[in-house]
């Protein structure tokens, strides 16, 4: 599986790739919108966790560009939770919406997959 | 007396002259002359000597006869009586003798003297008459002088007599007007006394009450409400009626004039004999010139005087009206001053904001009663508000100083007050005498202000420290995270594993308090009761009290049953907060904070409760009272606000809660919140 990572946090973003890594999945990442459409673009990947806030491109903006898609699941992580419920996520082209902090980075990572699984 | 003077005669020759004398060489002047024709001659000639001759006795008792007219008729001619020869010696002798005795003779002599011898006696002769008639002439004068005298004498009698007539009749004069100004001294005394017109018209009838003539006196006037009246004297009491028409205008005193006892009578319904008007206040609308002067005050007296007594009467009156006026004038007055402060007064009292008027002392002029009774002392400071020096805050020193208006704050109580001071000149001068001070409550205007400021305060941390939060979140969640990733790499109870699980655990507490960090800074907008327990609102507080606790001894005891209570979380946050802060602000190093957290029941219903005691310095028996209010703080400007514990009442209080405090000064202090106990269900 093709996951790509999107968050301008080295740290998290570094958190998220190792363990994603851990799991065989191709893990590609970016450190800001633009780079992270550059990348969705050429790499076309299954999962997409993508961070909320960054500097240029959003995370929503992000994915106004990317418009429609087929299979590409997309998670959002944000620290604000209120603004965020299934219904704007959705509204928004996302799937899932997790909050920062993680508890458990290990939960993050299969919550994310168990999106793919449902294919 | 009145002797015709003519040529001086000196000798008289009455008689036969002897031929052996002479007659011309006996003086200067000499005639004969018979007896018959002698007395003519002595009648119109002025004579020094006579001389009788006798030549026979037969002349004897005409001779004595001759000399004694003579001697009567002019007593100052020397006699003379020359004894001829042709009488015999003892005849001589004989007549001699009885001519002496009986006539009183000068001189004497006989014939056959020589001749030098009887011009020597003439010449004596004549030298006696010139003395005799000196003598006399003395005599009379002196007579005359002392007449004189005697008429003068009896003339400064007269004067002297006259003058101490005068001199009475005076002194009982003057006495008589002194005892007259002494009685007009002390009517006008007893004038400057009065106060109501009544008095005064009853002094006026106790001072002419010697004059039985007087039968009564009618005392015209013009109320307060202009209105005229006649006060008089009947049964024994004053009494006062509206007048139906108006008294005479005129200015004079009126005696006896039919107009006047026609008023009175129309006025009284009864006959009116004499009567005496006099206008007492007469009225120039000075401003006005063209208005006619106005009598607005008359006496009128019905009297039966007779023209003499009327005349004494008028004069004493007469004395009385000036001080009558001005005493009238000035009841008036004084009543008129009177309405008009006691409707400044009704208005300075009837505003409901406290108002003083001050001098630079502090010292009251006046105030009104909504300025408070704190004590009765004159001083601004200490009638306010109970202090013994100038309140803090107070704005009148700057006004004196800037002569311009200042506002300052001023706590009295629990209540706080802008105090606006004007200046004002009392007293003639270049600076300002006294101040104006309109206090305004402001304590809830303030307090909402403290409020909002608050609000304000804690909205800009609360956006403060939700950026530093979310800045701060995003790197924490990495470092977790890639702890988490590190321990499932690493060998399970190696030193490794244990260390990265100390930084993962560390990382963990670091998210928490960012996120009661959120929480608590989150904005409240609209009343957002949720249920909660105490206990959540006491562990999410205390981690962010841990700098106020330094080394102080922390117990927390928690109540097994959580006790809900149905209010705004943050809002909870801020009281407990508040206490434990100042409970940890009250202990000197280290002493002990207990917070515990309970249920109990109280009439029925059940209560959740949260402790907080501390061993501090305690709270004064007096301070215990105060602490709840609005500004009250023990610490100094700049430290607290003094809302801290007035705006946790407030919130406790909004959800039908209680604060209670108990303190023992140098043991501790302990509160109490309690509040309903309520679980499930929020808005």
């Amino acid at each position: 599986m093709k996951v790509l990572v999107v968050d301008d946090e080295d740290v998290v973003r570094r958190s998220l790739v190792r363990v994603c890594g851990r799991r065989d999945h191709a893990v590609f990442e970016a450190s800001n919108g633009e780079e992270a459409l550059e990348v969705w673009k050429e790499i076309q990947p299954d999962l997409v966790y993508l961070d909320v806030l960054m500097p240029g491109l959003s995370g929503p903006e992000v994915l106004k560009e990317v418009g429609e898609r087929v299979h590409t699941k997309v998670v959002l992580m944000s620290a604000y939770a209120g603004e965020y419920d299934d219904m704007t996520v959705k509204s928004l082209g996302a799937d899932l919406f997790i909050q920062k902090p993680f508890e458990d980075i290990f939960s993050v990572v299969e919550k994310g997959e168990s999106l793919c699984d449902e294919l | 007396m009145g002797e015709v003077e003519t040529d001086q005669l000196e000798v008289l020759w009455v008689g036969e002259a002897s031929n052996a004398y002479d007659l011309s060489q006996l003086a200067k002047e000499t005639q004969k002359t018979d007896r018959q024709s002698a007395l003519t001659i002595l009648d119109s000639r002025s004579v020094a000597v006579v001389v009788v001759s006798v030549a026979s006795s037969d002349e004897a008792s005409e001779i004595g006869e001759f000399l004694t007219t003579v001697s009567n008729l002019w007593p100052n001619i020397t006699r003379l009586v020359f004894v001829g020869n042709s009488l015999p010696v003892d005849h001589a002798q004989q007549l001699i003798q009885s001519l002496v005795n009986s006539v009183g003779v000068h001189f004497l002599f006989r014939e056959g003297k020589s001749m030098n011898h009887l011009v020597d006696i003439i010449e004596r002769a004549v030298d006696g008459f010139n003395t005799r008639k000196e003598q006399n002439r003395i005599h009379q004068e002196v007579k005359l002088q002392n007449a004189r005298l005697e008429e003068m004498t009896d003339g400064l009698e007269l004067m002297v007599a006259e003058r101490t007539r005068y001199l009475s009749l005076s002194k009982s004069q003057v006495e008589g007007k002194i005892s007259g100004m002494r009685g007009l001294i002390q009517f006008i005394k007893n004038l400057s006394s009065l106060s109501e017109i009544e008095d005064l018209y009853l002094l006026l009838r106790q001072d002419i009450k010697s004059f039985h003539q007087v039968q009564n006196v009618y005392l015209g006037y013009l109320s307060s409400d202009q209105i005229p009246r006649i006060m008089y004297f009947q049964s024994r009491e004053v009494r006062v009626r509206s007048a139906q028409k108006m008294w005479d205008q005129s200015l004079r005193i009126r005696v006896n004039q039919v107009e006047d006892s026609q008023y009175l009578a129309n006025e009284f319904s009864r006959p009116f004999a004499k009567v005496i008007g006099i206008p007492i206040l007469i009225k120039t609308n000075g401003a006005v010139e063209s208005i006619e002067p106005r009598c607005e005050s008359v006496i009128y007296f019905e009297h039966t005087f007779q023209s003499e007594d009327e005349e004494i009467f008028l004069n004493y009156i007469g004395e009385r009206l000036q001080p009558l006026g001005l005493t009238f004038d000035r009841i008036q007055l004084d009543r008129q001053v009177k309405t008009a402060s006691l409707m400044w007064e009704k208005t300075f009292d009837g505003v409901k904001d406290p108002i003083a008027i001050l001098d630079r002392d502090h010292q009251l002029m006046r105030n009104n009663q909504s300025f408070g009774w704190e004590s009765d002392s004159s001083i601004c400071f200490k009638k306010f508000n109970n202090l013994d020096h100038p309140c803090v805050g107070c704005p009148v020193p700057s006004v004196f100083e800037s002569s311009k208006a200042q506002v300052g704050n001023v706590k009295k109580g629990s209540r706080m007050f802008e105090v606006h001071s004007y200046p004002i000149q009392l007293v003639s001068g270049s600076r300002p005498s006294n101040v104006v001070n309109y206090y305004v409550d402001v304590t809830l205007k303030q307090e909402l202000q403290g409020k909002m400021i608050q609000n304000e305060k804690m909205a800009a941390i609360g956006h403060l420290a939700g950026n530093i939060a979310h800045e701060l979140n995003n790197p924490l969640t990495g470092i977790r995270s890639l702890c988490q990733v590190l321990i499932s790499e690493v060998e399970a109870g190696s030193n490794r594993y244990d260390d990265l699980c100390e930084v993962e655990k560390a990382a963990g507490r670091c998210q928490g308090i960012i996120t009661n960090l959120l929480d608590f800074s989150k904005e409240t907008g609209a009343k957002h009761l949720e249920s909660i327990s105490l206990n959540e609102i006491v562990t999410k507080t205390l981690p962010f009290l841990k700098v106020a606790m330094r080394n102080h001894n922390c117990r927390v005891e928690l109540s097994k049953q959580e006790p809900f209570v149905r209010a705004e979380p943050q809002l909870l946050q801020q009281v407990v907060f508040n206490i434990v802060n100042n409970a940890c602000q009250s202990m000197r190093d280290p002493g002990t904070l207990t917070v515990e957290t309970d249920i109990f029941e109280k009439e029925g219903k059940q209560f959740s409760r949260l402790k907080v005691s501390d061993t501090g310095v305690g709270i004064s028996k007096e301070n215990l009272k105060s602490i709840f209010d609005p500004f009250f703080t023990t610490k100094s400007v700049g430290q607290g606000t003094g809302l801290g514990l007035s705006m946790s009442k407030n919130i406790i209080e909004s959800v039908d809660g209680a604060i209670l405090v108990n303190s023992e000064v140098g043991e501790g202090t302990c509160f109490f919140v309690e509040l309903p106990f309520r679980i499930g269900g929020s808005t």
